[in-house]
């Protein structure tokens, strides 16, 4: 298949959009292919291959459209991610460099908390501890840009990574912090925000949802223990894709 | 073959393939702030030792930008004083009502909104307007020229002569000659001469007019427009 | 026609700033608040205007979207202190 216009305009508006909901996806790829006749079937499979063809011509400007799944809601989110951590990166002037400062604690902080969430009070007294004082105000500003800009989610007060960060930062995560990032024991991807036994053993929540579901007496697949967590629902999880 | 093209072929596929891509990326990035890319840039940041195959390079790039991103890199003739920089940009090679709501421009709108009043006035007065005058228009629409920290733009001085004009070049912001004290007036930059077409900038005149008023309304603008699509430049 | 041609001559217009400014003013939706004296003052326009204005004005330009990331945009700087209980 020959890059078409509708490739170029699905990767345009990768790159203004950054991160999308499959269904954001699949009404860019139809569109995009009606607005420049392209052949079009509303298939995964037909998605796949565009995207594919999409990741083939960027791949070497160190560029790559990936997916995984949101670990709040288990929906499957594509985003247009770096690949490569080189000097280039420094020249983004999207954030000063004390707002990275600040994202870089936050992360420490997400990462060091068991259940993947921070209280947005935690995240903003960082301010003083960055080595440039930053005013409670700044840092209320850039944390809702970085929410804005789908870096971090919040939900009911807690802030934790978006799908877009960790679709981007996973290599750079698990070399930074080793073992500290744990992996769901079921779907065997990166776990940051989830459930999480004593023994280490951790799970998405929808994978939790996923694996206790009809059980009443849900035990820890690793150590047996008693699973502490309340199991929700798992209608939830199933209409992800 | 060219100097570039021997230097080139000294130099191994995988490395000419790497640096095609960096540049690629360079330009993506420096895109966030809009501002031309100097040719010396491309050298520091991207070529360093190789600069000798900086045109092979940069026609690589050229062709990579326009198949896999639609997007096109056009050098534009920077003139200070008796030099001329080389400088790159890149254009959407997607026409607006194509794009349709699949590019989120709201980071931008605002801006892009004072930018084209600018504009429109500048090229409505036969191509440039004195200082004063454009700050007496922006009045009736809530900018005051001292304001330096307006509700939408900020330092909105700053935003016109610096960041529109010095920095992404869609304006000129230059001294009247031979006044004293100094007067300065707006021209359209080097960016808005490559970018933006006379016509579509007098369709919007019109439309913001209403009524459907046609674009033969404005005589001497008409002819202007008419007169630049006959040479060639726009 | 003739008649096209005599109406385009009587038809001109001479540009005035002032006038196309307030030919905006009623484009980005004149909702601006009347201050304490009740007139409609040049109070400034809210953001939803300009981006109005900027969203007509999309077919002037031929701009290109950037590319924004994270990922390497900061440096690693030192692993973060291991401050984490065994567990
Ligand atoms: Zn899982
Ligand atoms: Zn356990």
């Amino acid at each position: 298949m020959a890059t078409t216009d509708a490739h170029r305009l699905a990767l345009q508006s990768f790159l203004s959009r950054g991160v999308m909901s499959t269904s954001e996806v699949k009404e860019l790829h139809k569109k995009a292919c009606q607005t420049f006749n392209v052949n079009f079937e509303n298939t995964m499979e037909c998605l796949r291959n565009f995207l594919e063809k999409i990741n083939e011509n960027i791949s070497s400007v160190g560029m790559e459209i990936r997916s995984k799944k949101d670990e709040e809601t288990g929906k499957l989110m594509f985003a247009l991610v770096m690949t490569n951590e080189s000097q280039l990166g420094r020249l983004s002037s999207d954030y000063q460099k004390n707002d990275l400062e600040l994202f870089k604690k936050i992360l420490d902080l997400i990462v060091e908390a068991e259940s993947g969430c921070v209280s947005s009070t935690d995240v903003l007294n960082l301010a003083s501890h960055l080595k440039e004082k930053m005013s409670k105000q700044d840092a209320q500003n850039i944390l809702s840009r970085l929410i804005k800009e789908n870096w971090l989610t919040e939900s009911q007060g807690e802030i934790s990574l978006a799908p877009r960060a960790i679709m981007e930062l996973e290599h750079y995560l698990t070399d930074v912090y080793e073992e500290d990032i744990r992996h769901c024991h079921l779907c065997k991807e990166i776990a940051i925000k989830g459930q999480w036994c004593p023994c280490g053993l951790k799970l998405h929540i929808f994978c939790a949802a996923r694996l206790f579901r009809g059980k009443d007496d849900c035990r820890c697949p690793g150590c047996k223990d008693v699973w502490e967590f309340e199991i929700p629902s798992d209608d939830r999880a199933t209409n992800s894709a | 073959m060219t100097q570039a093209e021997k230097a080139a072929a000294k130099l191994t596929p995988e490395l000419i393939e790497r640096k095609v891509g960096e540049l690629v990326q360079y330009l993506l990035i420096m895109e966030q702030r809009k501002i031309p890319v100097r040719r010396g840039d491309i050298t520091k940041n991207i070529l360093k030792e190789y600069r000798t195959i900086l045109p092979h390079v940069l026609e690589r790039a050229k062709r990579k930008l326009k198949s896999a991103f639609g997007l096109e890199l056009v050098e534009i003739l920077h003139k200070t004083g008796k030099t001329t920089i080389k400088m790159y940009i890149l254009l959407n090679k997607i026409d607006a009502e194509k794009q349709g709501v699949f590019l989120d421009s709201s980071r931008d709108d605002p801006k892009v909104g004072l930018l084209i009043t600018v504009l429109s006035i500048i090229f409505m007065s036969g191509g440039a307007v004195n200082e004063p005058v454009l700050w007496h228009t922006l009045k009736k629409l809530g900018i005051k020229q001292d304001e330096k920290n307006h509700e939408v733009f900020g330092d909105v001085k700053k935003l016109l002569t610096s960041e529109f004009a010095s920095k992404q070049m869609y304006l000129d912001y230059s001294r009247i000659p031979n006044t004293d004290p100094a007067a300065y007036q707006f021209k359209w930059g080097i960016r808005a001469q490559t970018e933006c077409t006379k016509r579509k900038v007098l369709d919007f005149v019109c439309q913001m007019y209403g009524n459907d008023m046609d674009v033969k309304t404005w005589k001497e603008q008409y002819r202007e427009v008419l007169q630049s699509e006959s040479t060639g430049d726009n | 026609g003739n008649e096209r041609a005599q109406k385009l001559h009587t038809d001109f217009h001479t540009f005035d700033p002032k006038e196309f400014a307030e030919k905006l003013v009623s484009f980005m939706g004149d909702r601006r608040i009347p201050n304490e004296e009740g007139e409609r003052r040049n109070v400034p326009f809210p953001k939803e205007g300009w981006s109005k204005l900027g969203q007509a004005a999309k077919a002037c330009f031929r701009r290109a979207p950037a590319f924004h990331f994270m990922l390497g945009s900061f440096e690693r700087g030192e692993a973060p202190a291991k401050t984490r209980k065994q567990s």
